[in-house]
């Protein structure tokens, strides 16, 4: 073997090491288990106990235009009957998720009910984005281990492997807290958004230059949506032009948190800003893009921190009290 | 690497490419998009244009919203502009909408208004247009 070949096995080595430590480092599941609550809570709440999807069964069968998957499988409007059945199978896959019950089956089936009403919901002429990075969300976490903590697989695991250790004295073990394969929906999902935004900006940048940033496409919305704080930017060129400029930065560099995590709190805060100036300035809400911020947030981590400062801190706090008190 | 770790890592990189594709490709077939939204420039010769349908019910004129019709707002907008005339397309819209309701409930007499906006500054002023909505079905 040579020295060259020698080096390039070093060189594939630490790469294989590195991209196991970022994908699949020993994770807690407990990180895994807080978020496919929140995403439940979060999808329950978008779909209102499954009113949102009943307007499909009730618009004006002329208004039909399925997307091309729905048109290429032959679906046609459903019935009022048909959206019922969805909607209670939807419920019911995503309260077993919640609960941890069959939990991967459970979100899988989530995730095609909810994946196929989306589907309908955006077959009447005019197809909305917001919700695809909570329907990635749902698909990484029915393939990821999300009900091996806070769950009733979890408890019931738990309660054989205590019901076999007191008939044969074996199996003491407790169940595992973390696993390896813990954190790739969360590195994953973070690809999802970041891709989200720089397409955004990419097609903008593609379809008409830098120019459109010179703020005269910002005010055309503005004009168009007339919202009460629209109608103050409005007349602004430069103040338009310099929302532009910052909406398409903040669009083009997203995909920068990948690589420099110490940036993605930064970038959230800032997408907050930005989804709440396009609420009071076009009257749009992308509440379901930013609903999936929250899954990003490392609990365990948070929680470590909160028990650390909590130690720093409340010691000497209580140290005082008491000095406080016996004075 | 184990075998399972190959299989998320193949998945990955496959996600990768998919994103890439949507992106540089401009793949807009749902669920797959490049996130078009506000893409085209609107120059300053672009004049907005604003929509909406009123109608006339038990003797009383009011602006219909989309939800009323089954649609949001963009797909009432898209649905009106399928025809030069959008009298038409809402003529449509509301023969489907009388045909679900009693007759006290029924829509009367509908138009369109639009409202050609002018750019600030520009020296221009706002124009207003009507298109009748026919609710009686053509021949």
């Amino acid at each position: 073997m040579s020295r060259d070949d020698g080096a390039e096995d070093g060189l594939r080595a630490r790469a294989v090491a590195a991209w196991r430590r970022r994908w699949f480092p020993e994770a807690p599941l407990s990180d895994l288990a807080v978020a496919r609550v929140l995403l439940v809570a979060i999808v329950l709440y978008l779909n209102g106990g499954g009113l949102r999807f009943s307007m499909i069964a009730h618009a004006p069968p002329i208004a039909w235009d399925p997307v091309a998957p729905l048109a290429f499988a032959g679906v046609e409007q459903p019935s009022v009957a048909i959206m019922h059945a969805l909607r209670v199978a939807t419920n019911a896959a995503l309260l077993a998720s919640l609960v941890g019950l069959a939990t991967n089956l459970a979100m899988a089936c989530a995730f095609l009910l909810q994946l196929f009403q989306e589907g309908l919901l955006n077959s009447f002429g005019k197809v909305t984005h917001s919700t695809l990075p909570l329907l990635y969300a749902m698909l990484f976490f029915a393939l990821a281990p999300c009900g091996g903590s806070w769950s009733l697989d979890a408890a019931i695991a738990r309660w054989c492997k205590r019901r076999g250790a007191n008939g044969s004295r074996a199996g003491t073990s407790t169940p595992p807290r973390t696993s390896r394969f813990a954190r790739w929906p969360f590195e994953l999902l973070l690809v999802e958004l970041s891709f989200y935004y720089f397409d955004a900006g990419l097609t903008k940048l593609v379809t008409s230059g830098p120019a459109w940033a010179d703020g005269f496409t910002l005010q055309y919305s503005l004009l168009k949506h007339d919202t009460p704080v629209g109608r103050l930017v409005a007349p602004h060129l430069a103040l338009c032009a310099l929302l532009s400029a910052g909406a398409l930065a903040f669009e083009l560099l997203f995909p920068l948190t990948i690589v420099f995590r110490r940036l993605l709190p930064w970038f959230l805060a800032t997408g907050i800003c930005f989804h709440l100036g396009n609420f009071l300035l076009l009257d749009l809400i992308f509440w379901p893009v930013m609903a999936v911020y929250p899954l990003l947030v490392p609990w365990s981590m948070l929680r470590r921190r909160a028990a650390a400062l909590a130690h720093r801190y409340g010691a000497p706090l209580r140290a005082r009290l008491a000095r406080g008190t016996r004075a | 690497m184990t075998a399972r770790e190959w299989v998320i890592t193949g998945c990955v990189a496959a996600f990768f490419v998919l994103k890439l594709a949507e992106g540089f490709l401009a793949l807009e077939v749902w669920p797959l998009t490049n996130v078009p939204m506000f893409a085209v420039r609107q120059g300053p010769e672009a004049r907005p244009v604003r929509r909406s349908i009123q109608v006339r019910r038990a003797g009383r004129w009011f602006e219909m919203q989309p939800w009323q019709l089954g649609l949001n707002r963009a797909e009432l907008a898209r649905r009106l502009l399928r025809h030069p005339d959008p009298g038409v397309g809402c003529g449509e819209l509301l023969r489907t909408f009388n045909a679900r309701r009693l007759r006290s409930l029924q829509v009367e007499e509908a138009y369109v208004r639009t409202t050609i906006v002018a750019r600030p500054g520009s020296g221009d002023t706002d124009l207003e247009q009507r298109f009748a909505c026919p609710l009686a079905a053509p021949p």
